[in-house]
């Protein structure tokens, strides 16, 4: 169990960074964050209409689109977080 | 230039390769992705640029605990000291939590009992103390927005929305456009940098009536809408025995490696300051205005006994400079137990950093 907040994409693809600087790692770190975000936001827009698509993608403030995703995706915490199994099962499964 | 040895040169060469396979297995699972997904790629450009404050604000949103079954792992320099910092099952059993933003994460060493908000949380006196980083270099109305939708339930007991405030809430009288425009200003940033915000004994009780009455002859809306919600919050049965520590980390307030060891020496007492008598007391001290200064502060703002020691600004700045003093002193005997939080963020260790390491113009920091 861990709390969300502190999500390290590095621990949770179980990355070995053995060798690895510090400052590799947090950069590392923050490129995982962001595909995992793409892959996320591009699964998530599987689930709405061409109309809600456009309309987040216009959206400036992120707190707009998670209000707006937690409004059309039904249990959205959940999903998130099957959603970052599913990024972790293809990772380990790519070829 | 220090030429590499070729067992360094060979690890580097490790290392790049390591990343290089990690950021192609994650660009294939994304491209994969978009291959089935229907999206214009004009949309898909946006999406891409919103994909890490996504991340990021997703995560944050999270209100509690969820199942993942991976550890966090922690970076090499908190390695190092791990064994002086609380891991979180020991977090778990002293009855402490701690909200982290996605680039500052705050460990705590044991001796953050010394601070006596801590103490009584670990000795079940309290039901919880939440230590919430806010991700923003104030605690606005609108840095509020960034936290767990059940952390800004009480986050907002604390502050007035300036967009609920009537013009003689302001200071001055104010044109209905400058007035739009003070409230904007004030919702993005005010000097507030930590706050503690308390529902354990009498504070448990919220505001009385009689405050409210006198606010709203006052024509104090905002302030009236900010007492309703603390008696909201002050009578949720969950929220009770719970004290909150919150400290603005993000933008220019983000703990730096530089900060690290503050001293007695960094400090200086305000002319004219003085403790609570006839009149509201004063701040005292003038310093460095730093993450771990903020937390130290609003520790001492506590107080638990039936004596009801004051905890005015004086005070809790009193509390503050002692505990640096005390710290100052037993690191110059060795023992670095004195300095509690430790910050962790791209640019370093804040607080626990090996002092040789410091920026040499800056010893004290």
């Amino acid at each position: 169990m861990q709390n969300l907040n502190n999500f390290d994409p590095i621990a949770f693809l179980k990355i070995n960074t053995t060798g690895l600087d510090e400052k590799k790692i947090i950069l590392l770190r923050t490129f995982l964050n962001t595909k995992i975000g793409e892959y996320i936001l591009l699964d998530a827009s599987g689930h709405l209409s061409d109309e809600q698509v456009k309309q987040i993608s216009l959206e400036q403030d992120v707190q707009s689109i998670l209000k707006r995703l937690r409004e059309i995706i039904p249990n959205f915490d959940q999903y998130f977080i099957s959603k970052l199994s599913d990024f972790k099962n293809d990772y380990q499964n790519i070829v | 230039m220090t030429e590499l040895s070729s067992t360094e040169q060979s690890m580097q060469e490790e290392a790049s390769l390591v990343i290089a396979e990690v950021q192609s297995r994650a660009q294939g699972v994304v491209d994969r992705k978009l291959k089935s997904s229907r999206i214009k790629q004009k949309i898909v450009h946006t999406l891409v640029t919103l994909a890490l404050p996504f991340m990021s604000a997703a995560c944050n949103s999270f209100p509690s605990i969820v199942n993942l079954s991976n550890p966090f792992v922690e970076s090499s320099e908190m390695k190092a000291q791990r064994n002086e910092l609380l891991n979180e099952e020991q977090l778990k059993e002293a009855n402490i939590g701690i909200v982290q933003t996605p680039g500052v994460k705050l460990s705590l060493k044991r001796s953050v009992f010394d601070f006596e908000v801590f103490k009584d949380a670990s000795k079940g006196r309290l039901k919880e103390l939440v230590v919430v980083l806010v991700d923003d270099s104030s605690l606005s109305w609108n840095a509020g927005k960034k936290l767990p939708k059940d952390i800004q339930e009480v986050y907002q007991t604390s502050l007035v929305n300036p967009y609920e405030r009537s013009a003689k809430e302001w200071t001055q009288e104010l044109n209905p456009e400058e007035l739009k425009r003070a409230m904007t200003s004030e919702a993005e940033h005010i000097s507030t940098l930590g706050t503690i915000i308390r529902f354990d004994g009498e504070f448990n009780d919220g505001p009385s009536t009689d405050l409210i009455d006198f606010m709203e002859k006052r024509s104090s809306p905002g302030e009236v809408k900010r007492l309703e919600r603390k008696i909201v919050a002050s009578r949720d049965p969950k929220l009770k025995d719970k004290v909150f520590i919150f400290v603005a980390v993000g933008g220019k307030r983000k703990p730096y490696p530089n900060q690290s060891y503050l001293s007695p020496n960094q400090f200086q007492e305000i002319p004219g300051s003085h403790p609570p008598g006839y009149t509201e007391g004063t701040y005292r001290y003038i310093g460095p205005t730093t993450a771990g200064q903020t937390l130290r502060h609003e520790s001492e703002h506590y107080y638990n006994n039936p004596h009801g020691i004051s905890s005015s600004e004086y005070n809790a700045d009193t509390g503050m400079f002692k505990s640096i003093e005390d710290a100052w002193k037993r690191k110059q005997e060795g023992d670095e137990s004195g300095y509690p939080f430790v910050f962790e963020t791209a640019e370093g260790v804040t607080i626990t950093k090996n002092i040789a390491q410091q920026d040499p113009s800056n010893p004290a920091a």
